[in-house]
């Protein structure tokens, strides 16, 4: 059994130096010489490739600042409307009036200077449900005094929002009428 | 080979345009560089071909080197994996005829036969060699790396270890593995091998 072990080892051993033999005997071929035209080739593709590399990280960098671009165009009527419920929220010097106006920007201005008017302003809010309201209509009165139909939002529905504005009936079993009402106000000097 | 003082301003003068001086920075490594570019892709044209791709990834890199080995090892190991490049892209692109297009690569390489042996013995030798090189190209990646660099080009266990990114412990064990792992590959392909 040992001598078997034994002779099995003496046998790997010269198979791997028959191996290392043969391995030796394998020599590599002389390298290209390294010549200035060789060197320049390199050179020359290095720096072609290193141009590439640079105009592909600046179309990469393109491509994202597009994609950036896009993304705020497509948010910046959101962006719009919430300066001008800014910039409206300044001039009344209210804090609140954004969460319950929804179309702010199709407001006209005798509206928007009524709602600047205290007493006016708590008339609106304290008909406001919750939703919100659109101006319906507005009359100028001949004595100067302006008439506003204003509709109250029951709810934060789409189809609420939607026909709301028209006064169209959306097959609600309330008459629409309840949420509808009509201010007057006349601007003092 | 240059010192690393010398190492650093050729560096950045090669940085800063100098072809001369990337061409005196990889002067001294380029006839070993070529020789494991040889071991790995076995004919001249594509170790050529790969040692040039080295180079210039080499000189693309070129900024990144941390000064923190030897530049010949940092060179060595940019080959090695330009090679295994190569290599998957050729298997990619083999075709049909492509198995008579590895027969002829299998042929290729300079094979030592002393002038002064008898034809038989010369032609047996020959014979030998396209065996092992053969089995060579059945080894697994680690035994082959290790082989070539140690057996071949004759790198210390310590430059291996730092062209592997492995301790020279392994690299030890890792060429008696793989010997023996050649030794196996031999046998069932081609017993004749051992006289």
């Amino acid at each position: 059994m040992d001598r078997d072990h034994s002779n099995n080892q003496i046998e790997t051993a010269s198979e791997l130096e028959q191996i290392d033999r043969v391995m030796r005997s394998l020599s590599a071929p002389a390298a290209p010489e390294l010549t200035d035209r060789y060197v320049e080739h390199i050179w020359a593709s290095a720096h072609q490739r290193k141009r590439a590399s640079q105009r592909k990280r600046f179309g990469a960098a393109a491509a994202v600042l597009i994609i950036a671009f896009s993304s705020m165009l497509s948010n910046e009527a959101l962006f719009v409307q919430k300066s001008l419920e800014k910039s409206l929220e300044k001039s009344l010097d209210i804090t609140d009036i954004s969460d319950s106006v929804y179309c702010l920007e199709s407001l006209p201005n005798p509206f928007v200077r009524a709602l600047q008017n205290p007493d006016f302003y708590n008339d609106i809010m304290a008909a406001d449900r919750g939703y919100g309201y659109n101006l319906i209509e507005q009359i100028a009165e001949d004595d100067g005094s302006y008439t506003f139909v204003v509709y109250f939002y029951p709810n934060d529905e789409p189809s609420a929002l939607e026909c709301a504005p028209t006064g169209d009936d959306c097959g609600s079993s309330e008459p629409l009428s309840q949420y509808v009402r009509s201010f007057t106000w006349i601007e003092s000097e | 080979m240059a010192n690393g003082e010398r190492e650093k301003q050729l560096i950045e003068q090669a940085l800063s345009g100098s072809s001369d001086a990337f061409s005196e920075l990889v002067r001294p490594c380029h006839s070993k560089a070529y020789a494991v570019a040889f071991r790995y892709m076995r004919n001249e044209q594509d170790a050529s071909d790969a040692l040039q791709e080295a180079y210039i990834k080499l000189f693309t890199r070129l900024h990144t080197f941390a000064h923190q080995s030897r530049f010949e090892t940092w060179l060595i190991r940019i080959v090695i994996n330009c090679c295994y490049d190569a290599l998957r892209k050729q298997k990619k692109d083999r075709t049909v005829g492509g198995e008579a297009a590895e027969a002829l690569v299998e042929q290729a390489g300079i094979e030592d036969t002393r002038s002064d042996e008898a034809p038989e013995a010369a032609a047996l030798q020959s014979e030998r060699q396209r065996m092992l090189k053969r089995a060579m190209a059945c080894m697994a990646k680690d035994h082959r790396d290790v082989l070539i660099l140690r057996e071949y080009e004759q790198f210390s266990y310590e430059e291996i270890a730092r062209i592997l990114l492995i301790s020279p412990g392994t690299v030890k064990s890792r060429i008696h593995r793989a010997k023996q792992a050649l030794r196996d590959i031999l046998m069932e392909q081609n017993p004749e091998f051992f006289v």
